[in-house]
């Protein structure tokens, strides 16, 4: 079990490497689109079926689509790698930042078994202790859809 | 008393002020009165101040008492009373001569205002409580002697001769402020009645020093060898600022400095004496100069400089009573001299050479008048200078070589001056004469009557009464009356070689004379020369290296700095990213750090 | 459990390094989302670890906001795509010098 987390994880590092050098966006695209599909079967192997779907759903399925739509609309191909040296020095910090909290980390005593809840437990909880944050995130999601189409019609 | 003495000081400065701001307004001759009007005013006052013989100290205002006890205080006293009254008694009469003298010139109001402000400094100076007060007054009449030199300022000459005269002047006031600083360093004090209590406590070294210093001050203010370089270029100014300035009040202040501080004086002999040397030896060289000279203006200016060398060779060697008469004397018959100067150069429509000059039978009272100055020159009894003049020749037997160079004097000052007359006034006529002007005559004959009847000024002795308080010894017949020969073989010399007659002036001796001694060639080319140079350095260096450099590098790196932050505001949206983040990753491994 | 939780964050600089090193738009957009996603995965893992049930509940909001603001963004590109007719972030450089 541990070791299928393992897999997963290390696979999906190595994806969004992969996006990092590639050159054609669809391919990127494509990437993402797998790299969420892994996170979503880490959440399902974490024990929480629910946040599985919700990934699926949403960024697989609804965010990828989007954008693979967005491409094809303005209809973009390739584009230029990266500048060698920003990338040493961005890379290099970001090992070291890394190595800087995976030492941090290193010590802290993590528990053995981890804590599942109930799921009614947590919509419970989300419908009455963030009941605001929920409201809010459905005006977000409506103000988004109607700004986007809004600025982006024909006159 | 006091308000009188109040009032009669701040007068001349009042009207200045007026003059100066709201002068061109009125009609210009109204001006010239009103300004004179108010020198009439302080001579009144002090007329009546000098006939009550009420002593006192008035104190304006109270500046500092620690760590040194400086004031602005005036002093009333016998000696600053009695030349407070010659400097406005003479002031006055110079004004009332430069109403008609000046009136066809341009800045006339310009002229009174610089004039009243002179006679203020002149009389802060004499009547100053202290030497901070006198050094007010001291420098206050240097700047309006530059101010009235460079009058006609369009002249370059003109601004030239006035900014050699400041600048020599300052040379004096630099070694003058030494001077001061030294008593002050030493008395806490500058009041001129404490520290004749205190000047006993001070070390005698630093009393040498201090009179040295003070004296040369008075060098330069009074134009004696060798910063006497100004004065004969200063004649480029008005006739009355020459008769004025730089004939009976300015030049004067010198010496009325050695006499104020005449207890200091006496404690240091050695300095006296050799001040005393100085006087005698500008006497002579100065007299030699006036030979030789052929602009008239300038034998006047070369006869004040040795004029000066008597009253400071009689100062020198404690003859202080018959030296501050020879003062007074002075006033009179130099400033009838340039007077009567001005009329001539008038009618001759402003010519000045002396050799252009002849027959001027036409100007009868000028002839009078210029004899009675010259004869008050030559100190020929009856006038008051006979007793001052070989007054202090004769008293001065207590010191050899002094009485022989001071009697050699008067041989070529009668010499000078007669020749002066005879080749104006005698002989053909070189240039057209017009008419005196009549107005003028009124000023110079005053003066006139002022230096024959001067003698009854000392009645009793009573201006050597203001030092000593015994008069002097009289002396024997014998020695009083060899300078009186001398003078008068000057005169019969002048008489037989320039009277109606033409004389060839040349010869080596006349060449050097005529160069005076190459003494101003050698100081203008090569000193001023050096000096010029050394500004230049300056200018360079300091100037345009340092100052300048300073400001434009200021102003250099504030644009330097800028382009470095508008280099900051690219529009470029992933180069704020990129700073964005790069900051963040740096705080965080700080940050991280600490838990290594 | 600490080697996944390591990992993770391992995921999410990697998104942050996407955004800084990428100059297309929709790159940006990509490493947006990746970093939102495994940000989302981190929280809950916490929530996990720690006990408290409010990680999850982060999870599902933040779901939504990275939902609306994929949409807002793609709208951006096309408005770029409008004005300049290319998407890399260094042409868009009018507020500068």
């Amino acid at each position: 079990m541990k070791e299928l987390l393992l897999i997963f994880m290390i696979i999906s590092l190595l994806i969004s490497y992969y996006i990092i050098f590639s050159r054609k966006i669809i391919y990127s695209v494509l990437s993402l689109f797998l790299i969420f599909i892994l996170i979503g079967i880490l959440y399902l192997l974490m024990g929480s079926p629910f946040l599985f779907i919700s990934q699926i759903l949403i960024y697989a399925g609804g965010i990828i689509v989007l954008m693979i739509f967005a491409i094809y609309t303005v209809g973009i191909k390739e584009t230029e790698g990266i500048n060698f040296k920003e990338g040493i020095i961005a890379f290099l910090l970001n090992f070291l930042i890394f190595f800087l909290i995976a030492n941090i980390l290193k010590n802290y005593p993590f528990p053995k078994k981890f804590i599942s809840f109930k799921m009614d437990f947590i919509f419970d909880t989300l419908l009455k202790d963030y009941l605001i944050a929920f409201e809010i995130v459905g005006i977000l999601i409506v103000v988004g859809i109607i700004g986007t189409f809004l600025s982006v019609r024909e006159r | 008393m006091k308000i009188l003495l109040i009032f009669a000081l701040f007068s001349p400065l009042l009207t200045s002020i007026i003059s100066g701001f709201y002068g061109y307004r009125i009609k210009r001759i109204f001006v010239g009165w009103i300004c004179t009007f108010s020198i009439f005013f302080s001579f009144i006052f002090f007329l009546i101040l000098y006939l009550n013989p009420l002593e006192f100290e008035i104190l304006l205002y109270n500046w500092m008492n620690s760590p040194f006890n400086i004031n602005f205080s005036l002093i009333k006293d016998k000696l600053s009373s009695l030349m407070a009254l010659i400097v406005s008694g003479v002031s006055f009469i110079v004004h009332l001569y430069s109403i008609y003298y000046m009136k066809n010139d341009e800045g006339y109001v310009r002229f009174f205002s610089y004039l009243n402000l002179f006679v203020f400094f002149m009389l802060l100076l004499t009547l100053s409580g202290n030497l901070i007060i006198m050094f007010i007054g001291w420098e206050g009449v240097g700047l309006c002697s530059y101010l009235l030199i460079s009058y006609w300022y369009k002249k370059e000459s003109a601004s030239k001769a006035g900014v050699k005269a400041f600048v020599v002047n300052k040379i004096g006031d630099v070694f003058f402020i030494f001077g001061i600083i030294s008593i002050l360093f030493f008395l806490k004090n500058l009041n001129f009645y404490e520290i004749k209590n205190l000047i006993n406590y001070v070390p005698i070294e630093i009393l040498k020093f201090s009179g040295i210093c003070l004296f040369i001050g008075a060098i330069g203010k009074s134009a004696q060898f060798p910063l006497y370089i100004w004065l004969p270029d200063a004649m480029e100014g008005p006739t009355p600022v020459s008769a004025l300035i730089h004939a009976a009040t300015m030049v004067t202040a010198g010496v009325y400095m050695i006499l104020r501080l005449s207890f200091l004086y006496l404690l240091i002999p050695d300095i006296s004496f050799f001040i005393s040397l100085m006087g005698s030896f500008t006497a002579f060289y100065s007299a030699l100069c006036a030979l030789k000279e052929d602009d008239l203006k300038r034998i006047l200016a070369y006869s004040t400089i040795s004029q000066l060398g008597y009253m400071f060779a009689g100062a020198g060697i404690y003859i202080y009573g018959k030296s501050f008469f020879h003062l007074l004397n002075h006033a009179f018959f130099k400033a009838l001299l340039f007077l009567v100067a001005g009329i001539i150069i008038h009618s001759l429509k402003e010519e000045m050479n002396i050799k252009k000059m002849g027959n001027l039978k036409k100007l009868k009272y000028s002839n009078i008048l210029f004899l009675i100055g010259a004869l008050s020159l030559s100190g020929i009894p009856p006038f008051g200078s006979y007793f001052s003049k070989e007054g202090i020749v004769s008293e001065s037997i207590k010191e050899p070589l002094i009485y022989l160079i001071l009697t050699i004097t008067s041989f070529l000052t009668s010499l000078y001056i007669f020749r002066a007359y005879f080749i104006i006034f005698y002989g053909e006529e070189k240039t057209e004469i017009h008419e005196e002007n009549k107005k003028l005559l009124s000023a110079p004959i005053i003066l006139g009557i002022f230096s024959i009847l001067s003698s009854f000024l000392n009645y009793k002795g009573n201006i050597e009464k203001i030092f000593f308080k015994e008069n002097s010894h009289p002396n024997t017949i014998f020695i009083s009356f060899i300078p009186l020969i001398f003078s008068t073989i000057g005169i019969l010399t002048a008489w037989k070689f320039y009277y109606k007659k033409e004389i060839e002036e040349k010869g080596f001796i006349f060449e050097l004379v005529e160069n005076k001694f190459y003494f101003d060639k050698i100081l203008s080319t090569h000193f001023v020369k050096f000096l010029y140079k050394i500004s230049e350095i300056f200018e360079k260096f300091i100037e345009n290296g340092i100052i300048e450099g300073t400001i434009n590098g200021i102003g250099k790196l504030n644009i330097y700095l800028s382009k470095i932050l508008i280099s900051f505001q690219k529009g470029s949206a992933r180069f704020y990213l990129k700073v964005f983040f790069t900051f963040l990753f740096f705080l965080l491994i700080f940050y991280l750090l600490k838990f290594v | 459990m600490k080697i996944i939780y390591i990992l993770s964050i391992l995921l999410f600089l990697n998104g942050i390094l996407i955004i800084i090193l990428k100059r297309s738009f929709i790159y940006i957009l990509m490493g947006i989302e990746l970093s939102l996603s495994s940000l989302s995965f981190l929280l809950f893992l916490t929530s996990r670890i720690l006990g408290n049930p409010d990680g999850e509940i982060y999870a599902i909001i933040i779901f939504g906001i990275s939902a609306s603001g994929v949409a807002i963004g793609l709208g951006i590109l096309i408005n770029l795509m409008k004005r300049k007719g290319t998407q890399e972030i260094e042409e868009f450089k009018d507020l500068g010098k």
